[in-house]
């Protein structure tokens, strides 16, 4: 998994690169908010990023609220790695749009668990992305009739707006993802045929 | 392992303002090296490598806080002892963290006079971290 570093202080940024790429991640890095959100919103972007608070351009917290206006159906988990720690910083961080928030100097085993969090919302995410997009496939194959539709009351001939009156048949083939089979019910066939039901005793 | 320490508690706590940061010591050290490694999960060879990217880092950003101090740029410098605190408190740089901490203190409070005299303290901090990290890592 890529996962995204905004940092503009180099020891920091490089001892959490170090234990990223340590534990198995590809590290793409920035040094400012505005390089960050240019990476978040370019082609093949990270899913997972590491914003710093403080930053030259943009802040990291300005960054998560530009990436929430997009409003984008995948859209990065952000965890805002910060020095400030009152509880009135967390909550501005978490209102901007972060997902999650860790307070500097981190463990790198707590961020290591809270990477690990963040790659489960994202696979959860990607998932239900998926589901919505087969449904929407499968809506769109589906064919629904609704209305009043004229029918003729003797030879049950359909009313077509375009094509003048049309078999039943025909009709709902035309407007439904349906098909018909053709065969004769019991009634139709004493009906239609009663030497061939007398010839074999049918009832 | 506590290479060096120093009686700035006293004098950090008597200034005030540190004693509510979060992760400080009333022993602070000039190196931490049990913490630095313990963020690097204890890889000595990557310990090194940020060592010596460190040390070329830091003169530089005391050198333009210094600079931007005399400029009267306060933001500019507020920014620099943001980075310098982030940056030692990674490196288990306790001293040199916290009075970078307070010079981000006492630049809230528009204070140039006690930031100069934090500034000299800043290259002081330094030095000593720089001698202990030099002689934990790369002695012999």
């Amino acid at each position: 998994m890529r996962i995204l570093i905004a940092e503009d202080d180099w020891t920091t940024r490089s001892m959490l690169a170090a234990v990223l790429k340590k534990s198995g991640y590809d590290v793409v890095e920035a040094e400012d908010g505005a390089e960050a959100l240019h990476v978040l919103q370019g082609d093949n972007a990270p899913r997972l990023a590491i914003l710093d608070w403080m930053m030259p351009e943009l802040d990291g917290v300005e960054a998560c609220r530009q990436m929430r206006a997009n409003d984008e159906d995948n859209p990065p988990y952000i965890i805002l790695l910060t020095s400030r720690s009152r509880g009135c910083d967390v909550v501005e961080g978490l209102d901007a749009g972060a997902d999650d928030y860790l307070v500097k100097p981190y463990d790198p085993n707590e961020l290591l668990a809270r990477i690990h969090v963040g790659q489960r919302i994202v696979a959860l995410q990607d998932a239900l992305t998926d589901k919505v997009a087969q449904l929407q496939e499968a809506m769109s194959r589906i064919k629904t009739l609704h209305g009043i539709l004229p029918i003729c009351s003797f030879c049950r001939k359909i009313r077509d707006d375009e094509e003048g009156w049309r078999l039943l048949e025909e009709y709902v083939s035309a407007h439904a993802d349906v098909l018909f089979s053709h065969g004769i019910c019991p009634e139709c066939l004493r009906k239609q045929y009663p030497d061939y039901v007398t010839e074999v005793g049918g009832s | 392992m506590v290479l060096e320490e120093t009686g700035m508690d006293e004098q950090m706590s008597m200034s005030g303002g540190c004693r509510s940061e979060p992760g400080y010591s009333p022993r602070l050290v000039v190196f931490n090296d049990a913490v630095f490694l313990a963020r690097l999960m204890d890889d000595e060879l990557l310990a090194r490598s940020i060592c010596s990217g460190f040390f070329q880092e830091m003169p530089r950003l005391l050198t333009s806080l210094t600079e931007d101090l005399a400029a009267g740029k306060r933001d500019q410098v507020l920014r620099s002892a943001h980075r310098i605190a982030g940056a030692a408190a990674n490196v288990g740089g306790d001293e040199l963290r916290a009075v970078a901490n307070l010079l981000e203190a006492v630049l809230e409070n528009h204070d140039f006079t006690a930031a100069l005299g934090l500034v000299m303290r800043l290259d002081a901090c330094y030095e000593r971290l720089h001698h202990a990290m030099m002689a934990r890592f790369f002695s012999n």
